[in-house]
């Protein structure tokens, strides 16, 4: 597959499509590196722990029944979400150049950020719930 | 918990659903013994009042002359997200469709918008 613009990325959270109200977005999976080093080594030995899934992604405030403002800071705190989020836009049935998905709790919400002159933005992150 | 890759069965975000259907099957798998399938739904509208009932089959042919029900989603009324506990399959397998069966109780249909999908863990 060849390299991609990210232009038209899709971002379903819960019952709700933001796709069009997010303009970032980052998919991170992360392990804790357990330091298994012991005497006699000469370098950190480091163990595979625990797994942790995070997405974080932000846009532009809109606040209103169903908009992203009052979804997102009515979403937080609350487990067992579906988060899926999909490069582009999606083609069913295949796997390439398709989404990620799991099972989330939105961790934190920013409501309000920005500087003077500029549109409000929101940022928003979810973590793995860790119950499948 | 490792992020899944997903695809997408049936993605009615954008055009509701007001009929009962079959999705297109889908060559998704085999899954091998030590992996389990992943299903999931997105309800981003519904109608009060209906039911709807969503489901992923899978099957071993293209025809789903013999075929499972591997989920049973439970939202129908009322918008959110499920993600059923994963659940392992035999390893031949390989052939998943979402369906859906709307109410008839009601005099005038509903409209459902969502998305269905599936991974392997």
């Amino acid at each position: 597959m060849s390299t991609q613009v990210l232009t038209n990325a899709q971002i379903v959270m819960g019952g709700y499509n933001l796709s069009s109200d997010f303009n970032q977005i980052a998919l991170t999976e992360t392990f804790d590196m357990l330091d298994a080093t012991c005497f006699g080594q000469t370098n950190r030995i480091y163990k595979a722990g625990l797994s942790r899934i995070r997405m974080t992604g932000g846009g532009f405030v809109q606040d209103g029944s169903g908009l992203v403002g009052t979804v997102l800071y009515n979403d937080v705190g609350i487990e067992d979400e579906v988060v899926s989020v999909w490069p582009d836009t999606i083609t069913e049935g295949v796997f390439t150049g398709g989404g990620y998905a799991f099972k989330a709790v939105a961790a934190r919400y920013t409501p309000l950020a920005g500087g003077v002159g500029e549109l409000l933005k929101f940022t928003v992150e979810a973590e793995s719930r860790g119950v499948v | 918990m490792a992020i899944v890759r997903v695809a997408a069965l049936k993605d009615f975000r954008t055009n509701a659903l007001s009929t009962s259907y079959v999705s297109t099957g889908y060559n998704l798998g085999p899954l091998t013994a030590a992996q389990r399938l992943v299903g999931f739904f997105h309800l981003t509208c519904s109608s009060t009042g209906r039911t709807l009932v969503a489901t992923i089959q899978d099957s071993s042919s293209s025809g789903f002359t013999t075929l499972s029900t591997a989920f049973t989603f439970g939202l129908s009324s009322e918008i959110g997200s499920t993600w059923p506990a994963p659940v392992a399959m035999s390893t031949d397998r390989q052939w998943f469709r979402a369906t859906w069966t709307m109410s008839t109780a009601a005099s005038t249909g509903g409209s459902w918008k969502g998305l269905m999908g599936m991974g392997i863990q």
